[in-house]
């Protein structure tokens, strides 16, 4: 189990920089249930974000799902899923961090050359597989570091104290 | 799956409203969106169909405020309830923290409720969920309406777990962030201290 994907994910990609066609445009990494673990663009709502990678992790899921009634091939297929025009849309892979699945997508405006762009996103899902194959296991001292529970005893004033930041 | 992240101090996790076909999952979140503050949440997304029935999901991201130090970040997301969105419904589970079950009061819904949480129970545990570890609430929906099942006869046919349960009227908001604030709870305290 890797300590802090996030951090390592932004090291990562402050040492090898985006191409440039990516970086011009919105790139993001999110788990299965749509968590985002990385972005390359700050938004005026952080909370957007969130939105973007619950619907990148439901349109994956729902095109994998329906990939199922395709005839099964001999070769393992790589899936793509592009929802684009020739110069906007949005491009999805899916990659592997730590052996588990997890989804690189693009969404992408006023491109020139979405073609090259596909590309630089494969090549990125590539780097990522190799880069983010496995991660060192934890030692036993560092399993024992943290609790078994990150709370215990919440109670009732704690979460209407919670609450009440929002407004309830 | 939670995500506990202590350098920024920060958890998220999710929250899945679940339940028969108008039982009233969506009002639930609309309920939420309508109620707190704009900085505090983020856009509600809802992919229905014409007539307003959600077709694969609801989607309300949501920051509360810090627990011991530690900002809390709730991703809100409704299953559609119609009985023929199984799919999509077992997608929706995946990595879920806490279960909101929206049960309809109404005596005529309570076979739908029923069929509801069997899928609910067979979805989790095809995906490997013990039932038991999951936290569950209840929420016994449409308290408002004429010709509602008594509280003991919905605790005897769905809370078989005897998890926390609460009468509601999502359309007038009551109920919403009593039962909201019980699952924000007990998905807290089913943290795991390990670093994801």
């Amino acid at each position: 189990m890797r300590d802090n994907l996030i951090t390592d994910l932004k090291k990562y990609f402050n040492k090898n920089k985006l191409h440039k066609t990516l970086a011009a445009n919105q790139v993001f990494i999110c788990r299965g249930d749509g968590q985002v673990v990385y972005k390359n663009q700050s938004y005026e709502n952080e909370l957007d974000s969130l939105s973007i990678g619950a619907l990148i992790g439901g349109v994956w899921q729902a095109s994998s799902a329906l990939s199922a009634f395709l005839p099964e091939t001999p070769t393992g297929d790589n899936f793509r899923l592009s929802f684009d025009t020739s110069s906007r849309g949005i491009y999805i892979l899916s990659c592997k961090i730590d052996g588990k699945e997890y989804y690189l997508g693009c969404i992408f405006t006023d491109t020139v050359n979405p073609g090259q762009l596909k590309l630089s996103m494969r090549e990125l899902k590539k780097y990522i597989n190799n880069e983010f194959k496995n991660s060192k296991p934890k030692t036993k001292k560092e399993n024992n570091k943290k609790p078994d529970f990150l709370f215990s005893n919440i109670s009732d004033k704690e979460v209407d104290d919670m609450f009440s930041s929002v407004g309830v | 799956m939670s995500f506990v992240n202590y350098h920024t101090k920060e958890v998220n996790c999710k929250i899945v409203y679940y339940g028969p076909g108008l039982g009233g999952k969506t009002t639930n979140i609309q309920e939420v969106y309508r109620r707190t503050s704009g900085e505090t949440r983020g856009k509600m997304v809802t992919l229905d169909t014409e007539n307003e029935r959600t077709l694969f999901f609801d989607f309300l991201p949501l920051d509360l405020g810090e627990i011991r130090g530690f900002k809390t970040r709730f991703h809100l997301y409704t299953v559609p309830g119609q009985v023929f969105y199984e799919a999509s419904r077992k997608l929706i589970l995946r990595g879920v923290d806490g279960i909101i079950f929206v049960a309809d009061s109404q005596v005529e819904r309570m076979e739908g409720n029923i069929e509801s949480l069997n899928g609910m129970v067979k979805n989790l545990t095809e995906q490997g969920y013990e039932i038991d570890r999951v936290p569950i609430v209840m929420q016994w929906n449409k308290r408002d309406l004429p010709n509602v099942s008594s509280q003991a006869d919905l605790q005897r046919q769905l809370n078989k777990w005897d998890v926390p349960s609460f009468d509601a009227a999502a359309v007038n908001g009551e109920g919403v962030f009593e039962t909201l604030k019980m699952m924000s709870k007990l998905v807290l305290m089913n943290l795991k201290g390990g670093l994801n």
